[in-house]
């Protein structure tokens, strides 16, 4: 299926993965957290998008439908997924949504690259990990990117980020991911 | 079988050779084996855990389908030499990445997950599972070849060490063997000398050693001397015994002998040794009588006769026994005989006096058994003595009364006669001179005279009867036989026994006609008597009425006169029965009876050729028979026929009557003076002195019985000086009381009257003495005693 989803052109949304593939990486990834393994089920993936915002709204519904489709039937350490979406107003709401959702991982959609700083710093404070599409979120802190290379995907991990995040990644996502280590930057 | 015949010490080095063999082909097998299979389970195990180790880095490789990434794992494969090929498979099989795969063995469909070998490679497969939940497999092969060249120097060291250690075991086993059996060996050795006679090696034992070869030799120095004492003691036996004892083996080789057997058969010791028995039979043979005996002793297939010894005679005149006993070990197994000899030549003559002193003692004893038989015999008789002299005594006493009622019962007799005699003529003289008033008074009273007179004559009939009965009764031991009249023995001692009888029981008399019986008359009354006082007896007085003493006489259908005697007694019991005729055997108190009653009967009437039967019923009386054969001959009268009562003319003639007793000769005078010239002499002296002065007379009538000079001298006197007076002598006697007389009586019974004499019979006899002296001067014919 993998080679199927990798089959698929990646130069349809222009520079970044189609929702499908991205949605399927993600569950993927999320398996090489060790960590969710000690959360109690079901485990609740979030969608952020910027609320008010159509392109983003959109691809927020985009992004929670592929990534429903790439959780049903499937489950992490024998836990079941459940995804929902959070339309972004200001971080403290952000905050409160992600509490009450329990939330164990947090997609930020396109059109929040502004506010991904403030979003890393919630997802610390919640110990949420968050993913999201372009390095540059990544570099601005949060900590797993799914990003292209050419016509392959690449992982990429800001591995202090994730480790501040409470994030428990396994070696071997680590030895097929790229690191990304921001300067200056405090994990 | 084979195994069993070598030595001990070849076994023990075949062992232990064996067992170092069998421990080396252990080795060879067992350790390359085991080691070749560690270490093909080591290489699966390292090509398992290598695969296990690279399927877990190249999960995430299949799960996100980084070929390269799986391509980098796999090249970590080139740091293990052994290793082939790598393949990462995708779920459908497809490889994600590969190390080698051209070097890649087939692998079959369904190949299970873990290590296996395949040909000379181990391949490995593990599935994956990855977290992003992808499926797939890695397969990893590696090369077996140097493995494989581990195991063949495995096995080459091996077989190595093998060899040395089979080398070091036979080694070992010689060494072993040497060292443990070369002091057994010794012993056995020992051993053997030993029985081949070579006694002084028991020295040679080592007793100082503790180990088993030592107990060994203790034990066989013990056995040693414990048979050395056994033989002693047996030798010592042998020695001791009178036998002669010769031992030799199953195949008749001569073993041993004692000094005795040397001296039985005069050999010296050097004839036995290393001899057979054939050979010394050969010696022998000579000195026997028979020699097949000594042959047929050592036939061993021959039984032994029942004796258990043969006898062997010997020319010097010696017997010897001789007999055969097999020696025997404990299991029965039989390796020699003995041979033992005996001189019995004593002991048959010892034996020869015991039987001559055995057949001594038995003809002593059957003498003291014949005398013993004489002296029951001597008993009996002196019991029968003692009866007889019982019986002299009464019969002497009987005789001496009879004799002193008999002459005045002679007198009286005839003086009665007489006066009976002479009454009709004087009633005949003095009737016509008697008035007739009175003549009917002097009828009546001359008929009670005479009727008493014939009372008297019958009372005086009745005593002489008695005094007859008394007379026959004395004469017991005469056994004079004549045909008698059963009927009259049997009143004769009824009347003797009626005092017995007559307070007891009734007598019933069922006489039926008999013949007479060859007997003596005194016997049978004996017998009779007999009878009658037991039947009497049986009888408690008191009740006569009630009880019955029956005597019947009848003829058998053979002939035999049959006279039973029965009372309603007490009877008998069977032990009484069974011992009634024994001697001595009475059921009456002491001094009742003698017990030789009915034995003495039993006697007479055996001798008389009968026999007494005897039936009885206890409680119910008894019934005794007395079965006896009749006469051959009728019977004759004793006495002539009775004369007629008639007087008969006168003879005349000159009588001498002799009697002590004047009563007697003046009845004799008064009876027979009518018809003869009577002269009466109260002693035989004075009759003597008569004829002496040259009286001759016709007819002497002397009585037997005389003080001074008695009938018989009288008669002697007479024969020896007047032969023709003694001719005309006739005796009468009112009893023989001494046995000169009574022999006298059965000499001249022909001569003798009894008194008191009967005066028709005297004057009829006295008639024809007349008669006879007259015609023929002859002695008289008949008998008349």
């Amino acid at each position: 299926m993998l080679a199927l989803l990798l089959l698929v052109p990646l130069a349809t949304h222009g520079a970044g993965l189609p929702a499908t593939l991205r949605a399927s990486m993600l569950v993927r990834v999320l398996a090489y957290d060790r960590r969710l393994g000690q959360h109690p089920p079901p485990l609740t993936l979030a969608v952020t998008h910027r609320e008010g915002d159509a392109a983003s709204e959109l691809l927020g519904r985009e992004f929670s439908t592929a990534l429903e489709a790439a959780s049903r039937g499937r489950s992490i350490a024998g836990r079941a997924l459940r995804v929902v979406r959070i339309g972004f107003n200001d971080t403290q709401q952000l905050q409160t949504d992600l509490s009450q959702m329990h939330a164990v991982a947090l997609y930020v959609c396109e059109g929040l690259e502004a506010e991904s700083r403030d979003i890393a710093q919630v997802t610390r404070r919640l110990s949420v990990l968050s993913i999201a599409g372009s390095e540059a979120q990544i570099n601005q802190g949060l900590a797993i990117g799914l990003e292209r290379k050419g016509n392959s995907p690449v992982i990429l991990i800001h591995l202090a980020a994730a480790r501040a995040e409470g994030a428990d990644l396994d070696a071997g996502l680590l030895s097929l991911s790229r690191l990304i280590e921001p300067g200056g930057e405090e994990p | 079988m084979a195994f069993r015949h070598l030595s001990l010490r070849a076994r023990l080095v075949l062992l232990v050779a064996l067992l170092f063999a069998a421990f080396a082909l252990f080795f060879l097998v067992f350790v390359p084996e085991r080691m070749d299979a560690q270490a093909q389970h080591w290489a699966l195990g390292r090509a398992k855990g290598i695969a296990q180790l690279l399927a877990s880095a190249t999960g995430p490789a299949l799960d996100f389908g980084d070929a390269l990434n799986g391509q980098s794992h796999l090249q970590a494969l080139a740091s293990t030499p052994e290793a082939t090929f790598g393949l990462l498979l995708r779920e459908d099989g497809t490889p994600l990445a590969s190390w080698h795969p051209e070097r890649a063995v087939a692998v079959p469909r369904g190949f299970p997950e873990g290590a296996r070998i395949l040909g000379q490679e181990v391949v490995a497969r593990v599935n994956i599972q990855t977290r992003g939940g992808q499926q797939g497999a890695l397969l990893l092969g590696f090369s077996l070849a140097e493995l494989r060249r581990e195991s063949q120097r495995t096995l080459q060291l091996a077989a190595t060490v093998s060899a040395l250690i089979f080398g070091f075991g036979v080694l070992a086993a010689f060494g072993l063997g040497t060292l443990l059996v070369r002091p057994l060996r010794h012993v056995t050795q020992v051993a053997l000398r030993i029985s081949q006679g070579e006694f002084d090696a028991q020295k040679e034992l080592d007793l100082t050693r503790r180990d088993e070869p030592g107990a060994l030799a203790s034990a066989l120095s013990r056995m040693l001397q414990r048979l050395y004492e056994q033989r002693a003691l047996i030798e010592s036996q042998s020695e001791a015994s009178s036998e002669g004892i010769l031992t030799i083996s199953e195949e008749g080789m001569l073993l041993a002998h004692n000094q005795r057997f040397l001296q039985l058969w005069h050999l010296p010791p050097e004839r036995l040794e290393g001899h057979r028995l054939e050979e010394l039979f050969q010696v022998l043979a000579p000195l026997m009588v028979d020699p097949e005996a000594l042959w047929r002793m050592v036939d061993f297939q021959r039984e032994p006769p029942a004796s258990g010894a043969e006898e062997l005679g010997l020319k010097d005149g010696r017997t010897l026994t001789a007999y055969r006993a097999p020696i025997q070990g404990r299991e029965g197994a039989r390796f020699g005989w003995g041979l033992y000899f005996q001189d019995i030549t004593e002991r048959l003559a010892q034996e020869r006096v015991r039987a001559r002193n055995a057949e001594l003692e038995q003809r002593v004893a059957e003498r003291t058994e014949e005398l013993a038989g004489r002296l029951r015999e001597l008993r009996e008789a002196q019991a029968q003595l003692i009866l007889a002299d019982r019986r002299t005594s009464v019969g002497t006493l009987a005789a001496g009364v009879a004799h002193e009622v008999n002459n005045p019962l002679a007198y009286l007799t005839s003086n009665i006669h007489y006066v009976l005699q002479e009454l009709p003529e004087l009633r005949a003289t003095l009737m016509p001179g008697c008035p007739p008033e009175a003549r009917k008074r002097t009828d009546e009273a001359w008929k009670e005279v005479t009727d008493a007179l014939t009372e008297a004559s019958e009372g005086c009939s009745r005593v002489q009867h008695i005094v007859q009965s008394l007379k026959s009764f004395s004469r017991g031991d005469d056994d004079t036989r004549k045909a008698v009249e059963i009927p009259h023995s049997l009143e004769t001692a009824i009347s003797m026994a009626s005092n017995e009888l007559r307070h007891r029981a009734r007598l019933v008399r069922a006489y039926q006609p008999v013949p007479y019986v060859e007997a003596n008359d005194v016997h049978l009354v004996q017998i009779f008597l007999n009878l009658l006082i037991n039947a009497a007896h049986a009888i408690e007085p008191g009740a006569a009425d009630q009880n019955e003493i029956r005597i019947t006489t009848c003829q058998s259908d053979e002939g035999q006169v049959r006279v039973s005697i029965s009372d309603t007694g007490s009877g008998m019991s069977p032990e009484v029965r069974s011992r009634l005729f024994t001697p001595f055997f009475t059921t009456k108190p002491v001094g009742v009876g003698t017990g030789l009653g009915l034995s003495v009967c039993q006697g007479i009437v055996t001798r008389l050729g009968g026999r007494i039967e005897v039936h009885s019923e206890q409680g119910r009386g008894s019934t005794f028979t007395v079965v006896l054969p009749p006469a051959r001959r009728s019977a004759a009268r004793a006495l002539p026929p009775a004369p007629s009562i008639a007087r008969p003319p006168s003879h005349g003639g000159r009588v001498l009557v002799v009697d002590d007793d004047p009563l007697v000769g003046s009845s004799l005078r008064r009876i027979l003076e009518f018809e003869y010239d009577i002269t009466v002499a109260s002693s035989a002296r004075k009759a003597l002195d008569a004829i002496l002065q040259g009286t001759r007379f016709d007819l002497i009538l002397c009585d037997l019985m005389m003080p001074e000079m008695t009938g018989m001298d009288f008669f002697a006197e007479l024969q020896r000086l007047f032969p023709t007076q003694a001719d005309a002598v006739l005796f009468f006697t009112g009893g023989a009381f001494t046995e000169a007389t009574r022999d006298f009586i059965a000499r001249r019974a022909d001569r003798v009257l009894s008194k008191p004499i009967d005066t028709q019979l005297l004057l009829e006899h006295l008639r024809i003495r007349m008669d006879q002296s007259r015609a023929v001067p002859s002695p008289l014919a008949s008998p008349m005693v």
